[in-house]
């Protein structure tokens, strides 16, 4: 077929043209280190990319929910964990003010040592965390959750709201214990016999007043609503220590996802460099083949030879 | 003749003329359109010489132009349908970089909104992670309205492109119509000049580029122009004549662009524009540009509604019920006349009633010192004197306009409504307060609950009851009077008084023979007033759509006052009035029993809380007004009310039917001899007045009164013709009893007289015995409805005609919190729940172990079966700054399927991946027509191409036989050189 001169030299620069336009694609891509330089030259990488970002965004969050949990985890355990200590101290307390071995001053003291536990007691309930929240006044951060009344009574002012956090898509873990489930509330008989409810703080008061009072029955009843109150301890701290191993397993999990995340994403929108390079010098190559011939077959007019 | 000189001769000029083609084709090489041209020669006609014909030379037969029809053509058709594919290209292009960029796009500022949510739902009360939480809500508005305005400017843009397109269009339409002028001047294609066709295919080219059109060439070779597959009506370019097109832009959203036929004469409707620029502008803008804003507008609203709807339903730090996060109220914008923005106008709504639906114009006049506003609907104008006295604020159809420099005179702009979502949004909070992070309830177990156990609580996600259609559905529309007919012992209400009116009141008059009670309800089965109802009325009621699915009967309440009434609050039951009451004319009650008889029992009706005796009825009488004020002043000492009676008739004397006799209380007034005027007429009235105990007078509208005299005030009396027979009388009346009205007076200034009954429930006291009094019965409320009210109609009969009021929503100071529920398990499976605060028993359940309790929108999970005499309370969650419940649900919409089924994430990315996938469709159809258009070009370029080889070729060949030619002339001139020299 008849090839016009004119279609010639446009066919030949077409191809150079886009020769070079390939070359400048690679170039920037070896540059940015990224497949899709603009989200136009590759969309699939670049939604791929946005719903991984998206995914690890999510992951990022619930690692940094599963970090809170943990925290608020240890605040509480410290001061359960303590606050059963003091119970345990004051069961032994009770035993030995039972013995009939220790004089009424020895009993006096054991009496102030006990009334000391009672307000330690008072105050780890009352602790606040860092920011100044209390942590046992359920979602009443703000309020002070075990006040003593004029009465010597320990009331409870905080609400009975425990809150959870997501820590994977629909899985929520319990994030505070309420003042009102760490006091308790355990069926007592009052001195008249009739049957009441009453808290931890309710049973130490009585303790302490008993031992005041060296009444020796009265002690005794109580030591062994120690034993209720300590158990009642123990049960929370073993489930915050469920609670915590819950948590480190799910932070490993999410570790690994992470990670799984991480390679698809780089798989994604990052380049492969050896791939790119041997791609720019083959287009490089073909580039500078195309020029040579241009510049040799352009030569070729029989207007040379008249 | 012909000779060796001769064909030298006109060799050398062929040659010449052949040469002289060659080289304009060499000249051309680099003209657009060009054809290459070909020299034919032609042997020219032998000359005989006896038996042997000799040749005579050659001769030029024509310049010919390279040329292939169909070749040119099918350029045509690829180049339209290649052309179509650039702006589509180009312009998913810009759209993807747009919206899929990591940075720039909404998929990162929805990430970062969500990330915020589940931060702060770790701590609620951080001021820090409040404040990131609504910049970051800021941030995801403005991403979105950022996005939005890119579009549009993207849109703005796309507008010009097909403006300049089809301008172009319509100048190379003009080009070409010149073109087809100077093609008429011959006849056959054949016989035209080559360049005037080359101008002609070119033009062609060039107009097939920017659109798809058909082309009808005639003899001469002259073409007609319209677009592909257009009607022949709408050729625009026909022989010497070029019409033009133009584009027109809809207003609003979603809607094609139109093509005009000649905007300025016919207007014709050419329907849709393919192929080409404009073609493929137009596609891209109908086909992916209008339906992505769409969806991306439903995207928002679908995302911000699901977030709308969790954080009304939380409380925010401020003890209230979170309001709406983000608003997509309606913005307006100024513009300048050619459609850009006009930063200089400012335009609030005044109100939510703000109407402006197509916009308007404002144009500022100095001479007036009015605003000239024209509705762009409508076209209507209207002079609008400025608020301002330097002119720059006014006030139009709801909207605050205000310009930033004072007007001066032809200032003109537009006004128009952002139709769009994405345009309007905006965040509606501004302080970190408000922020509903917390639950809007809190659920509290008693300390004497018999165990500690662990309870849930979840609400605002019920759905609203629903009310049948055939019910009034008060709720649509509050502050008004109507009344209806409604079906009776339906166990639909008839109406329903919605939550938060300002008081109601619902009134029956029923006929005498008609026995009928109005019924209140709450939604909860609790009737709060009304009749004993039948047990089959009562089972039924509980299939009612408004009635909560689980309520039990209760009437606890029902028709009680103060303490004891439904939430303290009494429903007023009966005929009340402040200072005086006039009843209605008495309806005729006659007792033919021959005994006496007792019309209404004793103690049936109180009055002011004292019961009052019986109305009885001699027999052979009827019932009149001053037999009611004298039963009812019998008790009035206790009742601080007086009763009088009154009947009088008021007559106008144009209803005078002259015809007619009268008489009154059987004494004839006017028999043969009519009076001729109303004095007349009540001088002969007045005469018989001793005996009728009637008399008349005439007040100031010249109008006849009759009345009693006095001393017989509330009698009835009887109109009536002198011998009877007739049915109406002189007075236009018919012939019948006129009873009167009675006028109760309280004894105090603002003294109250309530009409009740003795015991509405147990029927001692109904509203047909009002009636016989002529009042109506009416059960009210002036206070703020607190919840939804139904009402029922009861009765003997199947329909009954109710007159009603619901006051107008009462305007909220901040966002109502309800008071505290009680709920209690009173017996085993029996929980009964009451509103603290008035001690009011609202509802019963019954408990299923391990089920849920529901109570209206709130329900109630327990993790083990509570216990008899076990207390939970629920109440608004004031000061729970640690409550995390409404933010860890906000950050849980992440994960929540929107309209369309997609996670909010994903709906972004895929609406982002839809313009992809025509993005790399068109580039693929782009290659494939590149090769089809690159192949026509080939075929036609090797038909009209100029090759530079070729043309070498040819010159050296025309050379030479130019050459040759010359050598013809030179042997020739040898020949009679030699001749000559022979001679000599």
């Amino acid at each position: 077929m008849k090839i016009s001169t004119n279609q010639y030299f446009t066919s030949l620069n077409k191809q150079m043209t886009a020769q070079q336009s390939k070359i400048a694609e690679t170039q920037a891509q070896l540059a940015t280190g990224k497949k899709a330089v603009m989200p136009s030259t590759d969309l699939a990488a670049t939604t791929a990319t946005l719903r991984l970002q998206s995914v690890i965004t999510k992951q990022t969050d619930y690692v940094a929910n599963l970090n809170s949990l943990d925290n608020r985890m240890v605040l509480e355990e410290g001061a359960v964990t303590a606050m059963q200590d003091m119970v345990y101290r004051m069961q032994e307390l009770a035993i030995a003010a039972r013995s009939g071995t220790y004089s009424s001053q020895d009993i006096k003291y054991m009496a102030t040592e006990a009334e000391g536990y009672l307000a330690d007691m008072k105050a780890l309930a009352n602790s606040v965390d860092m920011n100044g929240n209390y942590v046992f006044s359920g979602t009443a951060t703000t309020t002070k959750p075990f006040v003593t009344s004029d009465s010597g009574e320990v009331e409870y002012f905080g609400n009975q709201s425990e809150v959870s956090l997501e820590v994977d898509g629909g899985y929520k873990l319990r994030l505070n214990t309420s003042g009102h489930s760490l006091a308790g509330n355990f069926d007592r008989i009052a001195d008249d016999g009739s049957a009441i409810k009453g808290d931890m703080f309710a049973v130490i008061s009585d303790f302490v007043n008993a031992l005041k009072a060296n009444d020796t029955a009265k002690i005794g009843s109580t030591m062994n609503e120690l034993d209720t109150v300590g158990n009642h301890l123990g049960g929370q701290v073993v489930d915050l220590g469920v609670r915590q191993n819950l948590i480190a397993e799910r932070k490993e999990i999410a570790a690994d996802k992470q990670i799984i995340y991480q390679n698809l994403l780089s798989e994604a929108q990052d380049l492969d460099y050896s791939k790119a390079i041997t791609q720019l010098s083959s287009d490089m190559l073909a580039l500078e083949a195309a020029q040579s011939t241009f510049a040799k077959v352009t030569q070729l007019t029989l207007f040379n030879f008249i | 003749m012909t000779d060796l000189l001769t064909i030298g001769a006109t060799a050398t000029q062929l040659y010449r003329q052949a040469l002289s083609t060659v080289s304009n084709n060499i000249a051309n090489i680099n003209s657009e359109g060009y054809s290459r041209q070909e020299v034919t020669t032609a042997e020219n006609a032998p000359s005989q010489q006896g038996v042997s014909y000799i040749g005579t030379g050659a001769r030029l037969q024509g310049i010919q132009r390279a040329y292939d029809e169909f070749a040119e053509s099918s350029i045509r058709t690829a180049q339209s349908s290649l052309a179509a594919q650039e702006p589509m290209i180009k312009y998913t292009d810009r759209v993807i970089n747009l919206m899929g960029s990591e940075t720039g796009g909404l998929s990162a500022a929805i990430d970062k909104f969500f990330s915020s949510a589940t931060k702060l739902s770790t701590n609620p009360s951080e001021q820090t992670y409040r404040q990131e939480f609504l910049s970051s809500a800021n941030f995801f508005a403005a991403r979105v309205q950022s996005i939005s305005t890119d579009l549009s400017a993207l849109d703005n843009e796309m507008r010009s492109e097909v403006k300049a397109n089809i301008d172009e269009l319509n100048q190379l339409a003009t080009s070409l119509s010149l073109v087809n002028r100077q093609l008429g001047k011959n006849t056959k294609q054949s016989l035209q000049p080559p360049a005037i066709l080359d101008q002609r295919d070119h033009l062609m080219h060039e107009m097939s580029k920017l659109a798809k059109l058909d082309f009808t060439f005639d003899i001469a070779g002259r073409v007609d122009v319209k677009l592909a597959g257009a009607s022949d009506s709408t050729t625009f370019v026909k022989t010497n004549e070029a019409k033009t097109l133009s584009a027109v832009f809809p207003t609003t959203p979603g809607s094609p662009v139109a093509i005009l036929f000649d905007p300025y004469g016919e207007k014709l409707n050419v329907g849709a524009l393919k192929g080409g620029t404009i073609g493929g502008l137009l596609s891209f803008r109908d086909d992916v540009f209008e339906p992505l804003r769409d969806d991306l507008d439903s995207l928002v609203e679908s995302l911000t509604t699901s977030l709308n709807t969790v954080h009304a339903a939380g409380m925010n730090q401020n003890n209230e019920t979170g309001q709406v996060l983000f608003s997509l109220a309606t913005t307006y914008l100024g513009s300048n006349a050619d459609g850009t923005l006009d930063a200089g106008v400012k335009a609030t709504a005044l109100s939510s009633s703000a109407d402006i639906a197509g916009g308007f114009s404002a144009q500022w006049s100095a001479a007036t010192k009015t605003w000239l506003v024209t509705d762009s609907a409508s076209g209507v104008s209207t002079s609008v004197q400025p608020s301002s006295s330097d002119g720059k604020s006014f006030e139009y159809a709801g909207l605050a306009i205000e310009t930033a420099d004072a007007p001066v005179n032809g200032r003109q702009f537009f006004v128009s409504p952002s139709l769009r979502a994405s345009e309007n949004i905006s965040v509606a909070i501004n302080d970190s307060k408000q922020i509903a992070s917390a639950g809007r309830l809190l659920l509290q177990q008693s300390v004497n609950n018999t165990k500690l156990i662990s309870a849930e609580i979840e609400y605002g996600q019920a759905q609203p009851l629903s009310f049948a259609a055939s019910t009034i559905d008060g709720g649509s529309k509050v502050n008004f009077l109507s009344s209806a007919t409604v079906t009776t012992n339906s166990v639909e209400p008839a109406l329903r008084i919605p939550k938060g009116s300002a008081g109601f009141s619902v009134t029956i008059q029923p006929d005498l023979a008609e026995s009928q009670a109005l019924q209140v309800f709450t939604t909860q089965l609790n009737h709060i007033a009304g009749t004993t109802l039948t047990d089959e009325f009562r089972t039924g009621l509980g299939s009612a759509t408004p009635i909560e699915s689980n309520a039990s009967y209760l009437s606890a309440y029902a028709n009680e006052t103060g303490t004891a009434a439904y939430l303290d609050s009494a429903l007023k039951i009966g005929a009340s009035a402040k200072d005086s009451l006039l009843s209605l004319p008495i309806p005729k009650q006659s007792n033919t029993t021959g005994l006496s008889s007792t019309l209404i029992g004793n103690q049936a009706i109180t009055l002011n809380g004292v019961a009052l005796g019986p109305l009885t009825l001699d027999t052979g009488t009827t019932l009149s007004a001053q037999q009611i004020a004298s039963w009812a002043n019998a008790a009035s000492a206790s009742t601080d009310v007086t009763a009088s009676a009154r009947n009088s008739l008021v007559i106008s004397p144009d209803d005078f039917d002259t015809t007619r006799r009268l008489s009154i209380n059987g004494t004839t007034i006017v028999d043969l001899t009519r009076p001729d005027n109303t004095r007349a007429l009540a001088d002969l009235i007045n005469a018989q007045a001793a005996t009728t105990r009637v008399g008349a007078s005439i007040d100031a509208q010249g109008n006849l009164v009759l009345a009693n005299t006095e001393g017989n005030e509330g009698e009835n009396f009887v109109l009536g013709s002198p011998d009877g027979g007739e049915a109406s009388n002189f007075l236009g009346r018919a012939n019948a009893i006129v009873i009167g009205r009675v006028y109760y007076e309280a004894a105090d200034d603002g003294g109250a007289i309530d009409f009740g009954f003795g015991n509405y429930w147990t029927g001692e006291g109904t509203p047909q015995d009002l009636a016989r009094l002529g009042l109506a019965t009416t059960i009210s409320s002036d206070k703020e409805v607190s919840e939804d009210l139904l009402i029922y109609a009861t009765g003997d009969s199947a329909k009954t005609d109710i007159e009603f009021r619901v006051g107008a929503p009462v305007a909220k100071q901040g966002n109502e919190v309800e008071e505290a529920l009680e709920f209690k398990f009173t017996a085993e499976k029996t929980v009964e729940i009451r509103d603290t605060a008035t001690n009011t028993l609202l509802a019963t359940r019954t408990y299923e172990s391990a089920k849920e309790l529901v109570f209206g929108d709130i329900r109630l999970r327990f993790s083990d079966t509570p216990s008899v005499g076990d207390v939970f309370t629920v109440k608004p969650n004031f000061d729970g700054l640690g409550d995390n419940t409404t933010i860890s649900a906000l950050a849980n919409v992440q994960n929540t399927r929107l309209e369309g089924g997609e996670i909010p994430v994903q709906a972004y990315i895929t609406l982002v991946n839809g313009v992809g996938n025509v993005n790399s469709l068109s580039k693929m159809s782009a290659e494939a027509l590149e090769v089809v258009y690159d192949d026509a070009v080939a075929i036609g370029d090797a038909a009209s191409g100029v090759s530079l080889d070729d043309e070498a070729a040819n010159l050296i060949r025309f050379q030479q036989s130019y050459q040759a030619a010359a050598q013809i002339i030179k042997i020739s001139g040898d020949l009679f050189d030699a001749i000559l020299s022979a001679s000599r």
